[in-house]
């Protein structure tokens, strides 16, 4: 059963000179609990293909599909709950919050559901939104180091942290936009072993939007752009 | 969200307190003005009403018209003072004086004067030593305060000072009589008082009016009866005045006769002040728009810095309200910190200028803004105008933050992730 259905998505940005395709008519689809990277040189269209897939960006034609709900559809408010519910994101710079700690930047993303979405996770109050934060960055391999703010901890750290963020919520989906860019290979090797964990152990699917060898050798699927259009997959 | 707000203050701590510097300046200085401004205000006008108006005053209609050439054929006959003082002791109004007004030549000589001279001055005939209207005899400097059957002048100190003047002195006065005759008499200084009022300390000579009704030989005929209601308490005389003008212009109007309260005597003296106030208001709203511009200014500054962070938000699903409100309370918390030391440090100055007060005389011995004042002033702090002002900039500071974030939260999610 496919979880992302796209059908001939095509982006076009328009800067004062001229007319840019960032993505021309592309089309595939992903299944549910499946791993894979979008993969490609700089500009052909990766970040853009990922970010339309969470919401972050409009297309200017052709159709996604989410769970069988056509984003051309949505109006804001429910493209906001879909990002909020459904959506795991991880970004190349953490994006972290840095007044806070771990496990309050981890809360983030809980305090931005709505009731009935807590309930379905199973918190009723401040004391189980807390644990569930814990929780996640014990899945993280962060246990111990909850209370630290982002800058006192390593870079492969912040981005466990951005991880946890992003699955407390209990995704649908995990999109990882380049997310070993700025780490050493130690530590880039940890969060891919951690993301294959829990596509592997939970079922989650996860989307990586990279170039980077490490990752693109430890997915099932590369979906490969040039020019805004999919060259292999 | 309002620990994260206060953390995120605590986070750019130089900026917090640059901008927090800048709000608590525009605030210190818009509590110090309001309060020297009340206090000039309401000096200015406890003074008008104690040396120069009194609270109200009836005149002869023609008298009141030609106020200021004080005309001597535009007298309230006796027959008129007589039918007025019936009607109010009818109406049990018995705080008034009787007074004669009339513009004089003094002339003085060299010994023991400094110099010798003449100068235009104002004759102040006054009945029942003036008690019943104001309160001269409280600012006699030096000498006695006019009693009844005194057949001396009381001067204002500026006037002494200038002339050299002391108690015992004599000085020549040449006024016009009733019926247009010209008379000169010379008459011993008695006392001298210190009033603040620039008018009444440079120009006043204080007479018992029964000695000056016999120079002039005014047959009883006076310029104007002057009330006082209140006594001591400036804010209740303004409030009976308001109340009992209306009465006083009725039991006027039975001798064709007017009445004017204070507000229509000092029309010019008031008009001033609010006019300075107006000035003094704009000043305190442009120091207050270089505070709010500052806020703007860091508020915008951090959303560029913070695009990410936004985005971030966003694209957790937090809602566009929600961030907004987000850096709204953040710049709400800054204004309160500004605001409260704004208030410390306005109300140091104010609260030491309030029993201190400023002395303006050093740099000008002559100081006359035209509030009837002296040059000392002294601050009389407005707390419903500190709460106001505080509030005010609180409000203001949130929506400076307001429309900074409110753009910085418009469009694509992406579009702020790319300008990282």
């Amino acid at each position: 059963m496919s979880l992302f259905a796209c059908k001939k998505v095509t982006k076009i940005y328009h800067t004062s000179s001229e007319e840019i395709r960032a993505l021309d008519a592309v089309q595939f689809t992903i299944e549910k609990g499946e791993l894979l990277s979008i993969s490609g040189r700089s500009g052909s269209g990766k970040t853009t293909l990922l970010n339309i897939l969470g919401l972050l960006d409009s297309l200017t034609s052709g159709e996604v599909l989410l769970d069988n709900i056509a984003y051309s559809s949505l109006n804001k408010k429910e493209r906001t709950h879909i990002r909020r519910n459904d959506i795991g994101l991880i970004f190349q710079a953490y994006n972290l919050i840095p007044v806070l700690t771990a496990t309050e930047n981890v809360e983030l993303a809980l305090n931005a559901l709505d009731k009935e979405s807590l309930q379905k996770l199973g918190i009723l109050n401040k004391n189980d939104k807390r644990d569930c934060a814990i929780n996640s960055l014990r899945e993280v391999g962060l246990i111990g180091l909850e209370k630290r703010k982002p800058y006192e901890l390593s870079g492969g750290q912040q981005q466990r942290i951005s991880i946890a963020r992003a699955i407390v919520k209990q995704p649908k989906v995990l999109l990882a936009d380049e997310p070993t860019a700025n780490l050493d290979k130690d530590n880039s090797l940890h969060v891919i072993r951690l993301i294959e964990k829990l596509n592997q152990e939970k079922g989650l699917t996860c989307i990586y939007s990279s170039h980077d060898r490490l990752i693109l050798e430890n997915v099932k699927r590369i979906i490969k752009l040039e020019d805004g259009k999919i060259c292999s997959n | 969200m309002f620990k994260l707000a206060f953390l995120n203050l605590l986070r750019y701590k130089k900026r917090t307190i640059i901008t927090a510097f800048a709000i608590a300046l525009g605030v210190a200085i818009g509590i110090y003005m309001q309060a020297l401004l009340k206090g000039v205000n309401g000096e200015s006008e406890r003074n008008l009403l104690w040396y120069e108006t009194s609270a109200a005053k009836i005149y002869n209609k023609d008298w009141y018209h030609n106020k200021e050439y004080y005309p001597i054929d535009s007298l309230i006959s006796h027959q008129q003072v007589q039918g007025l003082e019936k009607l109010l002791a009818e109406n049990h109004i018995t705080n008034y004086s009787k007074e004669f007004l009339e513009t004089c030549d003094v002339s003085f000589y060299q010994d023991p004067y400094t110099a010798t001279g003449s100068i235009k001055a104002l004759i102040h005939g006054l009945s029942d030593e003036g008690t019943g209207a104001y309160h001269y005899a409280e600012a006699t400097r030096e000498g006695s305060w006019i009693s009844k059957g005194s057949e001396g002048v009381v001067i204002g100190a500026k006037l002494a000072d200038d002339i050299g003047a002391q108690k015992g002195y004599y000085l020549t006065i040449q006024a016009k009589g009733k019926g247009g005759f010209i008379t000169a008499f010379d008459v011993p200084i008695i006392g001298i008082i210190q009033t603040g009022n620039p008018l009444v300390d440079t120009s006043s000579l204080f007479f018992d009016y029964d000695f000056i009704s016999d120079m002039l030989e005014l047959q009883k005929d006076i310029s104007s009866i002057a009330f006082s209601f209140g006594k001591n308490n400036v804010t209740s005389t303004i409030k009976t005045t308001k109340k009992i003008t209306p009465l006083l212009k009725e039991i006027a109007a039975t001798q064709n006769l007017v009445a004017h309260p204070w507000t229509d005597i000092a029309e010019e003296v008031l008009t001033f002040a609010k006019s300075d106030k107006s000035s003094a208001y704009l000043i305190i709203f442009f120091i207050f728009a270089i505070a709010i511009v500052g806020v703007t200014n860091t508020m915008i500054m951090a959303m560029s810095e913070r695009k990410n962070e936004i985005a971030m938000l966003r694209s957790l699903g937090y809602r566009r309200n929600y961030i907004t409100l987000l850096f709204s309370i953040e710049s709400g918390l800054l204004g309160c910190i500004g605001s409260i030391f704004g208030i410390i440090l306005g109300l140091i100055p104010s609260i030491y200028n309030q029993t201190h007060g400023i002395n303006f005389s050093g740099q000008n011995a002559n100081l006359n803004m035209g509030y009837r004042m002296s040059a000392i002033m002294y601050t009389d702090i407005d707390y419903k105008n500190i709460v106001f002002l505080s509030l005010l900039t609180i409000l203001f500071c949130i929506l400076a933050s307001f429309l900074a974030v409110h753009n910085a939260t418009k469009g694509e999610i992406v579009e702020k992730l790319r300008g990282m």
